[in-house]
């Protein structure tokens, strides 16, 4: 771990409790309580390609490498009204010149939530800035289909990372090997408490640049440590499948400061991530 | 002096002449020990003169060194401050130490501030002891009670104003003390105020070895105000201050840099007649800080970065509160010359809160987000009691005490950290745990002889868990190297108990023997989980509070007084305290055989003094509980004091060597085998006007 980035993570924190503090207090300042546009973070606002759809696109947080839940609010540019039922399919693309890839995404359902929103997950697999990640998405709502494009200003990478990739090498027998990538991302609660915690994260698997599928059948344990204090805690429920490519557990904090829960992961019955960890400090 | 040593022996032999008429026979109270001003009492105790003389003429006692001379009571040190006093193997949660009647509950979850801390034998007029079960005027428990009352304002007859001045020294500590104590009364006012400054350095152990983080400082202050309306009533307020700092603990691995409690409590007294009524009420409040600033805090880690050492930097602060607020009524009343009937209506609310947070700093890097947890959730416990105690006189021989106590309590969480924290364990905390207690208990005296008396009793009696063992969370106890849980779904601990106490006296002789049996049921101690991990590195592991289905205690002590007419005292205290779990394994923390000889001779103005504490061997250990074997030992004192009464004043000067032969020596319940003082001189001077 790198010690004298510790700061920096610290007023990142800083940053986005006090972001989600001006937002809260923003929302608790509106009088109409119905009206909760600005329940979340406006990251972009643009009109579709073909000039079908105004769309409101926001997120929790800044924008961040690992799973981040994204939020389109959708109007009908002609007249205005807004949009509750549309099928809307994510496209990420980091855009490095030489060749582009993508990121693990979690597309909305079909209906919006009662505040109008449509809630997908986009899980960054690294850092970008000016534009090199961007968002599209393709959109079919009231009979049309259209495309929306929003450039990213920024995917911030943090520290404790919130993603990490497992590589799995089994060796083909004649002197290659055979390497499968999956990447694995926290999904962070609101706020990590002493106690009882929901632990969850999310696995796919890297078939190509562009296509990263669930998956369903990995076997997870954990052990939270406090490294400096050499302890752990518990009564820890590994993560088990609750729903597409997410696994859900218990992770119990017998105080605040600097946790680290240590990953592994079995497949097919064989230990292929060993060393994997996430950092947690609250 | 004399004057006193003579109202002290009418004191004495006043004892088989009590208890006629209206006066009830015997006073409820075994023992009470009394310290400042006579008071004629019925049930003046063998050692009382003993406890008194040590006091006035030894200023360096602090009220240890008082405790420690009372019929069984045990003192277990973790420094050179506030031991912790034990009766019969009893202690903590398993006595009511009350001031006066007054709960008062110490702020440190390591128990170094017993409530004892916060008091100077300067602020006392008595102690009384209740044992085993027999102590449900104070609220039920099962080891026993210790009432410490608060002094009266001083008025020695001599002046309207009066008071006295008294400074001595210490050697083996460097040990400075400043007491004074003023009184001042006029018409049907009358006002006392106390005060005590101590400040000890670093003692130097019988092996000439400078036993570090043993110093302390402390000041201590008491006021009381008394209004007498009538020749019936009166009303009196007391407001007690004390504070410590930069207190060592060296068998800790932290200090207390300040330790602040004060008390203020108001009652009005009403005596007719037939009947006596108390009311008061009162508020205190314990504010306790540890922490390790003043140690070395590098660790080293090993698996840090693999297979390298690693030095690490930690502080702990661990700040923790205590306020206690209640109030009392209690009334005797004289029913016929029979029977004497007393009701106590009580009440309190005590809310505890402690935190622990750790700073973690490798060398060279920005310091580690701060580690916080809370090892007293905050939680409040109320506690309302009813106590009913008929004293009924058969005859000038024989009467016979019954009494009983119902106590309700609920504890209630102030937020929601104690659920969370528990959640680790899988516990589902309930918003408030209540408990009914059951105490009844029936003591007989019978004077078989004119010279022999003997006072059986017998009871049963339960206790609610303490805050530490109900929800305590991760609690270092640096005897076993254990941090200790709570368990929220202990069992209340019951009590079966007896006691026989033997009173032979004739002229100067006086002889009491007791014995006491206590059968617990549930009794609650820390049992290893290791399932649970350790919490840091320096811990051995976890340890939880459960009930334990029997334990067995006894102890037995003697005391003989002898005075001859010549001036020459011989006084003797033995005390020996055996525990078992269940059929075989010895209850730990159990103190040794240990006797204590004092002669004293008078001689005109002069009093000479020479006393020895021995304590046999401790192989009865509990090598589960980590406890290790103790030598047994023998240390000498010495004193003299020479009283002056020049005009209108006494001038008292006295010197003494405490541990004569400079003994390395510590005693059995002494945390971390830290070696007693070695070989120091006192001196004293005293002026009263």
């Amino acid at each position: 771990m790198n010690h004298p980035t510790m700061k920096r993570i610290t007023s990142y924190h800083i940053i986005y409790i006090s972001a989600l503090l001006s937002i809260l207090s923003a929302c608790s300042k509106d009088d109409n309580p119905g009206n909760n546009q600005s329940q979340y973070m406006l990251v972009a606002e643009s009109a579709s390609s073909n000039s079908m759809f105004n769309v409101k696109f926001y997120a929790k947080d800044s924008l961040f490498v690992g799973y981040n839940k994204v939020f389109f609010m959708l109007y009908e540019k002609s007249s205005g009204s807004q949009v509750t039922q549309a099928e809307i399919n994510f496209r990420p693309i980091m855009d490095m010149v030489t060749f582009k890839h993508a990121c693990p995404v979690e597309n909305p359902s079909g209906t919006a939530d009662a505040n109008g929103y449509f809630e997908g997950a986009v899980m960054f697999s690294m850092p970008g800035y000016d534009g090199s990640w961007s968002l599209s998405a393709d959109v079919v709502a009231n009979g049309k289909t259209d495309s929306i494009y929003f450039p990213l200003a920024r995917v911030i990478p943090t520290n404790p990372v919130k993603k990490i990739v497992v590589i799995d090498s089994l060796s083909n027998g004649s002197g290659g090997w055979i390497i499968s990538k999956y990447p694995v991302s926290l999904v962070e609660p609101d706020k990590w408490n002493v106690g009882n915690n929901n632990f969850e994260i999310t696995v796919n698997k890297m078939a190509s640049m562009m296509s990263f599928p669930t998956i369903n059948d990995m076997t997870i344990a954990i052990t939270p440590e406090m490294p400096s204090m050499g302890h752990g805690s518990p009564n820890n429920v590994n993560p088990i499948p609750v729903s597409d490519g997410h696994y859900s557990g218990t992770v119990n904090f017998t105080m605040t400061g600097a946790w680290r829960v240590h990953l592994d992961f079995t497949r097919d019955g064989r230990a292929i991530g060993k060393n994997a960890y996430f950092d947690i400090s609250f | 002096m004399k004057k006193y040593s003579f109202v002290m022996l009418m004191a004495l032999f006043a004892h088989p002449v009590a208890g006629q008429g209206h006066t009830p026979a015997y006073k409820l109270t075994a023992d009470t020990i009394l310290l400042g001003d006579v008071t004629i009492s019925s049930s003046i105790p063998v050692n009382n003169s003993q406890i008194e003389k040590f006091y006035r003429t030894n200023s360096f006692s602090t009220i240890d060194n008082l405790t420690a001379h009372l019929e069984g009571v045990s003192l277990i040190k973790r420094g050179a401050y506030a031991m912790e006093p034990q009766l019969n193997g009893f202690s903590a949660g398993e006595l009511n130490i009350t001031i006066d009647g007054i709960k008062m509950f110490g702020a440190c979850t390591d128990k170094m501030d017993p409530v004892t801390s916060y008091l100077e034998p300067a602020n006392l007029k008595t102690v009384t002891l209740e044992h085993g079960t027999n102590c449900g005027l104070h609220g039920n428990n099962v080891g026993g009670s210790i009432d410490l009352a608060l002094k009266d304002p001083e008025n020695n007859g001599l002046h309207a104003f009066s008071g006295s001045i008294m400074t001595g020294y210490e050697s083996v500590s460097n040990g400075r003390n400043l007491l004074f104590s003023a009184g001042h009364s006029k018409n049907k006012w009358a006002w006392g105020l106390n005060g005590v400054y101590r400040k000890n350095g670093n003692y130097r152990a019988g092996n000439g070895e400078r036993i570090n983080h043993s110093q302390f400082e402390k000041y201590n202050f008491h006021s009381v105000l008394l209004y007498t309306a009538d020749s019936f009533s009166s009303v009196r307020t007391d407001i007690l201050w004390d504070f410590a700092h930069d207190v060592g603990y060296p068998a800790l691995p932290m200090d207390v840099s300040r330790a602040r409690a004060y008390l203020a409590a108001a009652e009005y007294k009403r005596e007719k007649g037939w009947y006596d009524l108390k009311v008061k009420i009162y508020y205190n409040s314990v504010f306790h800080q540890m922490d390790d600033s003043g140690r070395d805090s590098l660790f080293f880690l090993n698996d840090r970065v693999p297979g390298k050492r690693d030095s690490v930097y930690m502080r702990m602060d661990m700040p923790g509160r205590s306020r206690t607020f209640g109030g009392y009524f209690q009334g005797l009343f004289r029913i016929g010359v029979k029977n004497s009937l007393t009701v106590k209506i009580d009440n309190y609310t005590n809310s505890s809160l402690a935190e622990m947070t750790m700073h973690m700093r490798y060398p060279g890097y920005p310091a580690e987000p701060p580690m916080y947890l809370q090892t007293w959730p905050d939680v409040t416990r109320n506690v309302s009691g009813i106590f009913l105690s008929d004293l009924h006189t058969f005859n000038n021989k024989v009467s016979l005490t019954v009494n009983g106590r119902i106590d309700l309590g609920t504890d209630r969480f102030g937020s929601s950290v104690a659920r969370d924290q528990f959640s680790v364990f899988n516990y589902e905390l309930s918003r408030r745990y209540s408990n009914i207690t059951k105490g009844f208990n029936a003591s007989l005296r019978y004077h078989i002889l004119k010279p022999l008396l003997v006072e059986i009793q017998s009871g049963v009696s339960e206790r609610v868990p303490t805050i530490s063992e109900r929800y305590g969370f991760y609690l270092y106890n640096a005897y076993d190297g254990y941090d200790y849980v709570g368990n929220p779904g202990l069992r209340t601990e019951k009590s079966v108990s007896g006691r026989t106490e033997f009173t032979y006296f004739r002229k100067g002789l006086k002889i009491s023997l007791a014995g006491s049996v206590s059968l617990l049921r549930d009794y609650i101690m820390g049992v290893t989980d290791t399932t649970i991990p350790p919490m840091n590195f320096y811990t051995n592991g976890l340890r939880v509070y459960s009930n334990i289905r029997n334990v067995k205690m006894f102890s037995t002590d003697l005391q003989v007084l002898y005075r001859l007419s010549n001036g020459l005292s011989f006084y003797l205290l033995s005390k020996y305290t055996f525990g078992q779990i269940g059929t075989s394994a010895p209850l730990p923390l159990i103190p040794p055989f240990m006797n204590s000889v004092t002669v004293s001779y008078e001689w005109k103005q002069w009093t000479f003094q020479a006393d020895n504490e021995t304590a046999f061997r401790q192989d009865r250990i509990n090598r589960a509980y980590s406890e290790t074997r103790s030598p047994g030992y023998s240390v000498f004192n010495l004193k003299a004091s020479l009283h002056l009464m020049p005009k209108r004043s006494m001038i008292d000067v006295s010197a003494g060597v405490t541990n004569l032969f400079n003994r390395d020596y510590y005693e059995h319940l002494d945390w971390g085998r830290i070696p007693r003082p070695g070989r120091s001189v006192n001196i004293l001077l005293k002026y009263t006007f």
